[in-house]
């Protein structure tokens, strides 16, 4: 059939890509190119300090692509990506208080991702307890996440006025995201997490493809849309807490990919959903290389680097298709 | 004939606001019924009830002889479809995909492909609509008459026994207008497709409709043939308005014209 080979061809395609990516971006680093470790110094690179950068490059960039995804699915709106709903400023929030009161020092570095999973962990609490509502419209359910993310900002603000200049730095540089993660089980935990999200995602395409007609329509088409909404919401918003307490706030990933991919293979979900999964994680890992290479040895923030490069590239691709 | 949709005492609405009081009507299989009244008298609200998506308050509604809110959300979809009055306006989308969404009442969790078969019922009902050329085009580049016929060929695609339409051609050119009402009238007399449509345009519904139901302030005003539904008496109270119902000379069905003020004094 001819949409399944498209399909094949297509996931092939995306998965080709994101191994060039990979193993470009497991090469290079400011160590210089190694292609094959000659000694266990230089394995020690590839493998400790290399592999575990791509992954959760991999892990993160594909969770947050994802997630942007199924967000501007649910609200049927093309502004929204995986931040809007409030789950990062949260995040930044208990980040700041946990620098603020020093956690990092008593517990070590690992707490200020427990503190920013927790604050985005309240963030989508309160997020899916407002979803429960019935009437509430998702306009102003949307609202209520911008809401959220403006109070959280405005505080981590006030954190910033009381503190001293250098903790401002660390939470600063928290938010700029990084892909330096040192526990290798979180990065393990999301890599699972994310493939698992994409998995169960699959089955959800064609819900997806018909709630583009609108909530009506894909009613008449035997969808139970509220519920089919709260879980998906559910899970963007969980694969983005946990993204964001490991990397921090790296942003436009989320945004950028889902609406190149609707560029490159239309609006079909079934479609949609692995390509955005995986060329946000290539994007991701690409724009990592950068950030570790383009200044060596100091790092660029990877935030910066995908906002750069990938607003441009966006920029380009739309004016040239008019 | 067996009674396909049965609503009994029902009255339904949104939050507190009730829009339907205590409707009582029965349709046949293979009826055509016209819902005519003016706007805000409930005929959107009362599709909504027989489509499932709006609960009623009180009362109950019968399809297929089975309390309508007790089947299951896909099962009813394999019976009833919608032409909503909103179209799909901004979709990037190529026909056949868009018709073959009529397809997903279908095709079960585990099915991630259309089959052949859904193609072909999707080809056969472009064939029908007589779109089929346009099957690659994409939605947003239709015109308002083809977009028309491509929602209705992706309602018939889900295979339905109940056709529900809301005003399906009052943006249409009359050449569209008379050719979507032909189309759906063949449906009613080859497949016995039972169908009630919203009609702004009193006259489509006289000439279309076997069947009147003329709705005001969320009631039943009246419920019958065009000839027993549209008198001058009925519409001036319902619509407030002065008309003149004359024989429509080819049909011999009711035609109305509206009276403007400068005529009155006359």
């Amino acid at each position: 059939m001819e949409k399944k080979r498209k399909w094949l061809i297509s996931l092939f395609f995306s998965l080709f890509f994101l191994l060039l990516c990979g193993i470009g971006s497991l090469v290079t680093g400011p160590a210089g190119f190694l292609f094959f470790p000659s000694d266990q110094y230089e394995r020690a690179i590839l493998l400790n300090i290399r592999l575990p950068r791509v992954l959760l490059g991999f892990a993160a960039g594909g969770s947050l692509s994802l997630s942007g995804l199924l967000l501007q699915g649910i609200f049927r709106n093309p502004l929204v990506e995986p931040y809007t709903l409030g789950i990062s400023g949260g995040a930044a929030l208990f980040v700041a208080l946990s620098i603020v009161a020093r956690l990092d020092e008593i517990f070590g570095q690992f707490a200020i991702s427990v503190a920013g999973f927790a604050g985005s962990l309240l963030v989508i609490l309160t997020i899916l307890t407002l979803s429960s509502k019935r009437h509430l419209k998702k306009e102003e359910l949307l609202l209520s996440g911008v809401m959220i993310s403006f109070i959280s900002s405005s505080f981590v603000m006030l954190c910033f006025s009381l503190l001293k200049s250098e903790d401002v730095h660390r939470i600063i540089f928290w938010m700029m995201g990084t892909l330096q993660e040192e526990k290798k089980e979180f990065i393990l935990f999301l890599s699972f997490l994310s493939l698992l999200s994409l998995f169960v995602s699959q089955f959800f395409s064609l819900h997806l493809n018909a709630l583009q007609l609108g909530e009506e329509e894909a009613a008449h088409l035997g969808i139970d849309v509220f519920r089919v909404k709260r879980f998906l919401l559910f899970m963007s918003s969980i694969l983005t807490g946990v993204t964001v307490s490991i990397t921090g706030i790296v942003g436009f990933v989320g945004l950028l990919i889902p609406h190149l991919m609707r560029l490159l293979f239309g609006s079909d979900y079934r479609f949609l959903l692995f390509s955005s999964f995986l060329f946000g994680s290539s994007f991701l890992i690409v724009c990592d290389t950068l950030s570790r290479t383009l200044i060596k040895p100091a790092e660029l923030p990877v935030g910066v680097i995908t906002g750069i490069v990938g607003g441009s590239l966006f920029l380009f691709l739309l004016l040239r298709r008019k | 004939m067996a009674k396909l949709v049965q609503l009994m005492n029902v009255s339904c609405g949104y939050g507190k606001k009730i829009v339907l009081r205590n409707v009582s009507i029965s349709i046949e299989e293979g009826e055509i019924v016209g819902v005519i009244g003016p706007n805000g008298s409930g005929k959107t609200t009362l599709l909504r009830a027989i489509s499932g998506i709006l609960r009623p308050k009180v009362g109950s509604i019968l399809f297929g002889g089975k309390n309508l809110s007790k089947i299951p959300h896909t099962e009813l979809a394999k019976k009833i479809a919608v032409v909503s009055q909103e179209g799909p306006h901004d979709l990037n989308m190529r026909v056949m995909d868009y018709v073959l969404l009529g397809r997903i009442p279908y095709m079960g969790p585990f099915t991630f492909f259309e089959k052949d078969e859904d193609i072909k019922i999707a080809m056969d009902c472009l064939g029908i609509m007589g779109i089929l050329h346009l099957k690659d085009e994409l939605v947003s580049n239709l015109s308002g008459g083809e977009r028309q016929l491509a929602v209705i060929s992706r309602a018939l695609v889900q295979n339905p026994t109940l056709l529900l339409l809301d005003e399906p051609t009052s943006h249409l050119d009359i050449a569209h207008k008379v050719k979507i009402l032909n189309i759906l009238k063949k449906l009613n007399r080859e497949r016995g497709l039972t169908q009630i449509v919203v009609f702004h345009d009193l006259n489509l519904a006289s000439e279309f409709c076997g069947r009147l139901i003329l709705l005001s302030e969320g009631e039943v005003v009246c419920d019958g043939t065009p000839n027993q539904v549209l008198t001058f008496q009925n519409l001036e109270n319902v619509y407030r308005t002065m008309v003149i119902v004359k024989e429509n000379p080819i049909s011999s069905r009711p035609y109305v014209f509206p009276v403007f003020e400068e005529w009155m004094k006359r």
